[in-house]
């Protein structure tokens, strides 16, 4: 039912249109001033997606581990990701790992989340061994500390008497069985 | 024949969507087939992962792909039925040039899009973890994330986050029978083409079509951070997928403002139900929409309006959240908790939390003139005094634009500045798709001023006709 609100609604928009009649060259600079934005939005949209696609990379192919492969690039080597994952099958689902890596190499996070990502079921700590003065060792408690760990993954560390057994993946990686609940620093070298 | 196996997959999920927008909308001589067929691609993605998600506690495998396409096909196939089988009407439809050179630029973006994501970028951190992850948890176990993958003390990123695009991802693997990170890069295409076909409809609610429908959709088409980077349609994020909810559900509240009829706001509904399924910050939009649809549940006193609209979202919400606190799922150490104590702890984040708020709305690298063109839009509607044209989209628009820099109030992270410059930019696309939505609209407008006149006496149609009462 119209009330006086409505009404006085219905007078605004009533000037409101009279206003459009009256007012033929303002509504034509606002549309030039529209058409201008428009333009310079354009501009700027082409400008900055032309910029990235002329900086950036393609991948050559599709690939099943496109962003795994990518996230292990540092291994320097074709398909990383079905590589680490093929050497992990060897471990029943529900057997623990330990990731060893160096705390002060920038990709060693992502390498050991990728990682634990591909190793899925099997869950993966990790223990990321400090340089006296420089870093300091960290873990990642995805298992207890006390629980039997069934494989050792070093990345960018030297296996040392943990090696016997294993299999060097790439030249920075390499994946070794082990049986027992050692101290996990002790794997730091 | 991977690509063609995701498309099926996908297409399945779309006749899914189909058969529930046709049952809700009802039979009109003229159908407007790009917005069926955009809020069918949203609704038929979370058909496949409700129903993936409910059904998956009881089967797993073929049994459950099985059973998901038979619930997608069977909605089609019964929507179809209670229309008599009858095809729809598509003799009257023409497309004129201004039409058909809006549907080209669209499949040029679409194919650029899909290109940037098979092609260009990779599924990203987020993607791979906090989604990817989900899915291929949901694969090893028959397409459906076990009850254990909560419960266990497995080091995963983001349990509690919602399964909407992880179940997806999953029911693509299903179709390949493997795991593949480049062709579950197609569900960023899939949302770009739902949003770019409810673009459309929009602008062809727009009599005056001509060429203004191609400035409804330019704004869209031409924001950098919506195509490319982080939170995208090319990247593996979750944000876009919530983008395109968001803009489907302002578009039905847009349309139930003009139009007042039931099945918009049922669709509204349906759509805003999805927000908290796909990723939690959806609670934002959600509260967004309610503020924008309540004015209209209490004026008109029509509470079926109010639990058609808003209690889908609400009850969704509540009932994951109720999911993961019985499964003792912990809470995201992101936040601090959402509590009057930690905001004025954090209230001195004021005014930083303005500058890097400012900073980012005016980043051209990411959004163009975007920002800078709704402020001018909304100054445009509001002009127009009527309520009902620019307060649906002050709310749905302006609202979360000042409520998400709020939430880094509650921030745990110290400084909170890597939160912000983190997680900021891919909030603000949430509300980009509908943000340039309503950009395009006030171009449209502005640029046919026959529109501005008839989009005026629409919002009221018998009295604008009246002489002013004096």
């Amino acid at each position: 039912m119209p009330g006086p609100k409505r009404h006085s609604a219905a007078v605004v928009r009533y000037g409101f249109m009279q206003g459009e009649r009256c007012a033929p060259q303002r509504n034509r600079s606002i549309r030039a001033s529209a058409i201008c934005l428009c333009v310079l939005y354009a501009a700027i949209a082409f400008t900055v997606m032309a910029r990235a696609i002329l900086r950036g990379s393609s991948f050559d192919q599709l690939e099943p581990y496109q962003t795994t492969d990518s996230f292990l690039r540092v291994l320097d080597t074709p398909q990383p990701g079905l590589l680490v994952e093929n050497s992990l099958r060897r471990y029943a689902p529900d057997k623990s790992l330990l990731f060893v890596g160096p705390a002060n190499e920038p990709s060693t996070l992502r390498v050991y989340y990728t990682i634990s990502h591909l190793a899925y079921p099997r869950p993966v700590a990790a223990v990321f061994c400090g340089e006296p003065g420089k870093s300091r060792t960290s873990a990642v408690e995805s298992v207890p500390r006390s629980s039997e760990i069934a494989g050792l993954i070093f990345f960018e560390t030297d296996p040392g008497p943990w090696a016997a057994g294993g299999t060097r993946v790439t030249s920075s990686l390499y994946i070794s069985p082990h049986n027992g609940a050692d101290p996990w620093e002790s794997f730091c070298r | 024949m991977g690509i063609i196996l995701s498309l099926v997959a996908l297409s399945i999920a779309f006749v899914g969507g189909l058969g529930v927008v046709l049952l809700v909308r009802p039979c009109t001589p003229q159908p407007d087939i790009c917005g069926v067929c955009g809020t069918a691609f949203i609704l038929g993605a979370g058909l496949v992962s409700l129903s993936s998600f409910c059904l998956g506690f009881l089967i797993q495998g073929v049994p459950l792909r099985c059973a998901v396409t038979a619930i997608c096909l069977g909605m089609a196939g019964y929507a179809w039925k209670r229309r008599s089988w009858a095809l729809p009407d598509l003799s009257g439809l023409r497309l004129p040039a201004p039409q058909a050179i809006v549907l080209a630029l669209v499949a040029a973006q679409v194919g650029f899009v899909t290109w940037l994501s098979l092609y260009r970028e990779s599924l990203g951190w987020d993607g791979l973890f906090n989604w990817e992850s989900k899915a291929r948890v949901a694969f090893l176990h028959g397409g459906a994330i076990p009850l254990q993958y909560y419960t266990s003390n497995y080091d995963f990123f983001h349990r509690s986050y919602p399964p909407l695009v992880p179940l997806l991802e999953a029911w693509i693997y299903g179709f390949l029978g493997r795991m593949d990170q480049s062709m579950i890069k197609l569900i960023g295409p899939y949302f770009y083409l739902a949003a770019a076909l409810l673009l459309i409809s929009v602008a062809n609610r727009t009599k005056q079509w001509c060429w203004s429908g191609i400035f409804v959709l330019l704004p869209f088409l031409l924001v950098p951070a919506l195509a490319m980077g982080q939170g995208s349609a090319s990247s593996g994020y979750v944000d876009f997928p919530l983008s395109v909810v968001y803009v489907c559900a302002v578009v039905h509240c847009v349309e139930h403002w003009r139009t007042q009829s039931v099945d918009s706001a049922r669709l509204l509904g349906l759509s805003a139900a999805l927000l908290a399924f796909t990723k939690a910050d959806g609670i934002v939009p959600l509260f967004c929409l309610t503020v924008a649809i309540v004015p209209l549940v209490v004026r008109e006193r029509n509470w079926k309006l109010g639990a058609w609209a808003i209690l889908p979202g609400f009850g969704l919400w509540r009932g994951w959240s109720a999911f993961m606190s019985s499964l003792g799922v912990p809470r995201e150490a992101d936040f601090a908790g959402f509590t009057p104590a930690v905001f004025l702890s954090h209230v001195d984040r004021a005014g930083p939390l303005l500058v890097w708020t400012v900073e980012e709305l005016t980043a051209l690298r990411r959004w163009s003139l975007l920002w800078p063109l709704v402020a001018a839009g909304l100054f445009y509607l509001i002009r127009g005094r009527e309520k009902s044209r620019w307060y649906p989209w002050a709310a749905t628009v302006c609202l979360p634009l000042l409520l998400y820099p709020c939430v880094f109030f509650f921030s745990a992270w110290n400084p909170v500045e890597a939160h912000v410059k983190i997680a900021l930019p891919r909030l603000f696309v949430h509300i980009a798709s509908a943000a340039a939505l309503m950009a395009g609209v006030v171009f449209a407008e502005v640029m046919t001023p026959a529109e501005r006149l008839r989009s005026s006496r629409e919002s009221d149609p018998p009295r604008n006709l009246r002489p002013p009462v004096r």
